[in-house]
């Protein structure tokens, strides 16, 4: 899995308050939503593919809080907000029959500060959490058919930002917030168990700036994202069933808001954000085929270390959209085998020191491949395909340039041989590619996307 | 048409060497593999000292043996490697130091090559290798290469 980079949606023509909120109904529709610079709810929607101009919506409605999205199936949206009456207003959007009105919430009996928060753990029910105006965290269910009273969660909670809402199944539905200590905390509802209590996730280095996000793409992985001090996208992830540490993004990226997360599917995730341009912003993380490599080193490289031909590797590749991974990296003490025999180096035949050389695979998975690392082959050669089966790899001599490994993987991934000098692929020899970085061409591409060695992660 | 160093570099350029296509160079070819074992370069010496043995002709001694003599181990690998494709009295010439190099890849190429008549002192040699090199599966190819020998 990788992110892609940041790309621009532009801003309404009336520009926006604070930052984007979004919503996917289904995986194939997208909608930004903004309150505009005019008080009005501005919206920018994907669908058939592409990004579609902002719109606005003249239905009278003047927010006084940026929106909160959801939805209860994939031909349902609803969007509410805080009116300028201080109560909370939703309406709903619903395939053939449209927007519905207006409709309002009223509020805590203690009032709300800032605006509100939704969930929907499945079609039937939908929740509104609020930062009370005593800031403890207020509720409303939509159970049953219908909506319930606004109830206080009793619990001491002492919220210092809106909550952040989601779901990670049809019977569980969790709140994170800002404590008043800086951190995140979180509880979570998980039906016969009830509420648990609350659970401090800690803070960024150097803290973070108004409240948490949050988005499950699947019902094994929560990520929080938060605006951090730096002003940079910060990230703490659960996954194999367990929370993991905050993360900065280095990727330049400066925040004017808090994030706001999305999926489009269980591997794919996506954060909208307000650049410093006053524009919405945002990046995707989705499945990106790749090439899972284990390095073996018998004997290093003489003329590039390892670490620098894995990067060439990874350059040509990532051109043509693939995406290079070190799987593990391991130094094998082989002195018999390090000058190894590979005879003809023809696809499909190996020698008895390539099996006894390729039998080091050491827990590296079926569909990985293995590049060892040796002082030569014999006869010699800057690197060899050829593996056995079931144990996919090649060996790469240290007298090879910093391409032999890209190519020898290359062959490994199906490719042959080709005659033009600038492509990675060339068979007079990787130490004479005149235009470095090489090329890879499209047919290839597609040559090494179907190989089953490159997977999608 | 005469044989050039680019129709020898042709050769051994390409990160996989085909070395039977490159035995059609024929003896033309002796003098530039020679210059390119002595040449800086240890890949392209390697090659080409492993290219004269394949092309097989009267002067392959004298470029493998100019390999063997490398400071170089991986050259050193190669020509031990080539030494299986001379002759048997060219290849006990060549292994006679090989054999017992302080190197132990260039050792198991050497034993690797040792012809099946070798002479005397490559044969005492290879008892010197079987009774007490210090890597056990060298002492185990030069056992295995004295039962071999007529």
């Amino acid at each position: 899995m990788t992110w892609n980079s940041w790309f621009s949606h532009g801003a309404p023509t009336a520009g926006f308050t604070g930052g984007p909120s979004i919503v996917s109904r289904n995986n194939a529709v997208c909608n930004i939503y903004v309150r505009g610079g005019d008080n009005a709810l501005w919206q920018k929607a994907f669908f058939n593919g592409a990004w579609h101009p902002w719109g606005r919506h003249n239905d009278g409605a003047v927010l006084a809080s940026e929106p909160a999205l959801g939805s209860m199936g994939p031909n349902h949206e609803h969007i509410f907000v805080r009116g300028t009456d201080g109560a909370v207003w939703s309406k709903a959007w619903n395939g053939a029959g449209g927007w519905s009105g207006w409709f309002s919430h009223a509020a805590p009996v203690a009032g709300l500060t800032g605006g509100p928060a939704i969930v929907s753990r499945n079609n039937t029910v939908c929740n509104i959490y609020v930062r009370g105006g005593d800031n403890a965290l207020w509720q409303r269910a939509f159970f049953n058919g219908s909506w319930h009273p606004w109830g206080r969660h009793n619990d001491g909670a002492v919220l210092a930002s809106e909550p952040a809402l989601g779901s990670m199944g049809a019977n569980h539905e969790h709140v994170f917030v800002r404590g008043t200590d800086g951190a995140v905390w979180s509880k979570a509802w998980n039906g016969a168990g009830g509420w648990s209590g609350w659970f401090s996730h800690g803070a960024p280095a150097g803290g973070m700036i108004g409240g948490p996000t949050i988005v499950s793409r699947n019902s094994g992985v929560c990520n929080i994202y938060v605006r951090g001090t730096d002003n940079a996208l910060w990230q703490k992830a659960y996954f194999d069933g367990s929370w993991h540490a905050w993360g900065r993004h280095d990727d330049g990226a400066v925040l004017a808001s808090e994030p706001a997360l999305g999926s489009m599917g269980p591997s794919h995730e996506h954060v909208f954000v307000r650049g410093t341009d006053s524009a919405v912003w945002s990046k995707a993380w989705s499945l990106v085929p790749t090439v899972i490599l284990h390095l073996k080193v018998l004997t290093n490289p003489t003329s590039f270390t390892v670490d620098q031909m894995v990067a060439s590797m990874r350059d040509v590749y990532a051109s043509r959209g693939i995406n290079v991974a070190v799987g593990s990296r391991e130094t094998l003490d082989l002195p018999l085998l390090t000058d190894v025999d590979v005879s003809t180096c023809i696809m499909g035949t190996t020698t008895a020191e390539q099996n006894q050389l390729f039998a080091n695979r050491n827990g590296v998975g079926a569909n990985h491949v293995v590049a060892y690392f040796v002082r030569s082959t014999n006869p010699p050669g800057n690197g060899c395909a050829a593996h056995p089966a079931g144990r996919p790899g090649c060996v790469v001599s240290s007298t090879s340039s910093s391409w032999t490994l890209g190519h020898e993987i290359g062959h490994v991934l199906g490719l042959p041989h080709v005659s033009p000098s600038d492509r990675l692929m060339m068979g007079n020899g990787t130490w004479n590619i005149t235009n470095p970085p090489p090329d890879l061409i499209d047919t290839e591409r597609a040559t090494m996307d179907t190989s089953p060695l490159t997977v999608n992660i | 048409m005469p044989v050039t160093m680019r129709d020898v570099r042709a050769v051994l350029d390409p990160d996989e060497v085909d070395y039977s296509a490159g035995a059609r160079l024929g003896p033309e070819a002796f003098d530039y593999l020679l210059a390119l074992v002595r040449d800086t370069d240890p890949g392209l010496a390697a090659k080409a000292a492993y290219l004269a043995g394949v092309i097989r002709g009267e002067r392959s001694e004298e470029v493998v043996a100019a390999a063997a003599a490398s400071e170089d181990a991986l050259v050193r690998v190669a020509a031990a490697s080539a030494a299986a494709l001379l002759a048997p009295a060219s290849a006990s010439r060549v292994l006679n130091d090989l054999v017992v190099d302080q190197d132990s890849g260039v050792q198991k190429l050497a034993l690797r090559s040792v012809p099946a008549d070798p002479s005397p002192e490559l044969r005492s040699r290879v008892r010197e290798v079987s009774a007490g090199a210090a890597e056990p599966g060298l002492r185990a190819m030069a056992d295995n290469v004295l039962r071999g020998l007529h």
